[in-house]
């Protein structure tokens, strides 16, 4: 299988939010807040933004203070670290100003202890700063943060993640698989993944692997009938390809869904 | 450190200051700073007396020409760097996880258009193994892949250790300091 990032629907979303954040005029908000369940990609398409743009990505943790967060931003950026939180964020907001690189915040809900002061001192930093700041978060981020009004009034652009698409998933097995697969083939890997991307590329591989020991040049529902190409860890029972309905034409089996 | 050492002029053009009050705004250690002042001297753009360094004229011009200091020929030994190659934007995402593999480098950056990406940040994992900046971690990924963490007292800055593969040099563009790597250095696959 090609080692390769996919734009999904996902990833169009986040650019065309980031887009919107960075054309903003100087006096609107800069924030962006990135949500949904676990799994679905998140970090990994904001990492892949990240790596090209050059933001700096920070990760929050339990126990983070305002001045735990100066002190990592301080690292990252290369800025002493030393002094006291005022003395610190001084020197934070020169070098961020200088250089105007955007901020993630992954496992944001972190920032959110205490009344959020960390939170709250990120949007300080990105106020006077006038820098983009990413907030990744699980599914409820958005009402915890609705919560604090000026931090919430401050967040210009929400792009909630959603489980990938049965485009996604064939444009996927498009990219990515260096065997060629049916469309219905396609739409089974949608089901089996439930559209979770990470598992769906553990799914491709799987049919790489059969389809290489079996000499197939193309894979179809038919070739992988019954076949296990993932388990469920819930119900303890492998997830199989389900063999496509009599009468049901492949295009209504690939655009089927559970 | 070209990079760098123009930021070094522009800091430089608001006013004459200490090499210690360099260092600390650049976090860089006395050696390396020497190193970059040194470049700025013997191009005529610093002026230093009694650890005080001033911009000078020429300096001045060369800032308003919105020019860049750049390393120059070097006999072919230059380390190779491009804006944002792979190795670069591989830097960055090391610095963004705990622990990675060659595999998760190559779904997170790469788009296809990158000339053998695998042998590519392969030798560059090696290297970076090499001179110290990654440490192997215990326990491998998906398959068996050998899985790394960047050193965090190693991430020196923004700028990709740069490698060349045909002197095996690894050039630290954030501090200048350079590596000698030797040829038994294997390529990092994925151990499996």
């Amino acid at each position: 299988m090609r080692k390769q990032f996919v734009k999904t629907e996902n990833y169009s979303r986040f650019t065309a939010g980031i887009a919107a954040v960075e054309q903003r005029g100087a006096a609107e908000a800069g924030m962006m807040l990135v949500h949904g369940a676990p799994g679905l990609g998140k970090s990994h398409i904001v990492g892949h933004w990240a790596a090209e743009s050059g933001a700096v990505f920070l990760r929050a943790n339990v126990d983070w203070t305002p001045k735990y967060f100066l002190v990592e931003l301080a690292k990252a950026l290369k800025v002493d670290p030393s002094g006291t939180a005022q003395q610190l964020f001084g020197r934070l907001l020169e070098r961020v100003v200088e250089a105007q690189l955007p901020i993630v915040i992954d496992e944001a809900e972190f920032t959110l202890h205490n009344k959020a002061v960390a939170l709250e001192k990120i949007r300080d930093l990105s106020d006077r700063a006038e820098v983009t700041v990413v907030l990744i978060g699980m599914d409820r981020i958005q009402q915890q943060i609705a919560k604090y009004k000026q931090i919430h009034g401050r967040i210009a652009q929400v792009v909630e993640f959603k489980p990938a698409t049965l485009a996604d998933v064939a444009h996927a097995c498009e990219q990515l698989a260096e065997v060629r697969m049916a469309p219905a083939l396609m739409g089974e890997v949608h089901r089996i993944s439930g559209g979770r991307m990470r598992e769906a590329l553990n799914v491709i591989a799987a049919i790489e692997r059969i389809a290489r020991l079996n000499a197939l040049g193309t894979v179809d529902v038919a070739d992988l009938e019954g076949a296990p190409l993932s388990f469920d860890w819930q119900s303890r029972t492998p997830k199989t390809v389900r063999p496509v309905a009599p009468g049901a034409s492949r295009a209504a089996c690939a655009a089927g869904g559970r | 450190m070209a990079w760098t050492t123009t930021r070094i002029l522009n800091a430089l053009a608001e006013g004459p200051k200490l090499t210690r009050q360099l260092m600390s705004s650049f976090g860089k250690d006395r050696e390396s700073m020497r190193r970059c002042l040194g470049h700025l001297r013997q191009n005529g753009f610093v002026a230093s007396a009694e650890g005080v360094h001033q911009i000078t004229d020429k300096g001045r011009q060369f800032l308003a020409d919105g020019r860049t200091i750049t390393s120059g020929p070097c006999s072919g030994n230059a380390a190779s760097r491009r804006g944002l190659s792979l190795r670069q934007r591989a830097w960055r995402a090391m610095g963004m996880r705990d622990g990675f593999s060659l595999d998760d480098l190559l779904t997170m950056l790469c788009d296809g258009s990158e000339k053998e990406p695998e042998r590519n940040l392969s030798r560059y994992l090696a290297a970076l193994e090499a001179a110290g900046y990654l440490m192997r971690l215990p326990r491998r990924g998906e398959g068996g892949a050998t899985r790394w963490r960047l050193r965090r007292d190693w991430a020196t800055g923004p700028e990709a250790p740069a490698f060349n593969t045909q002197t095996r040099r690894l050039t630290d563009c954030n501090t200048g300091q350079v590596f000698k790597l030797g040829r038994t250095a294997p390529e990092a696959g994925h151990g499996r």
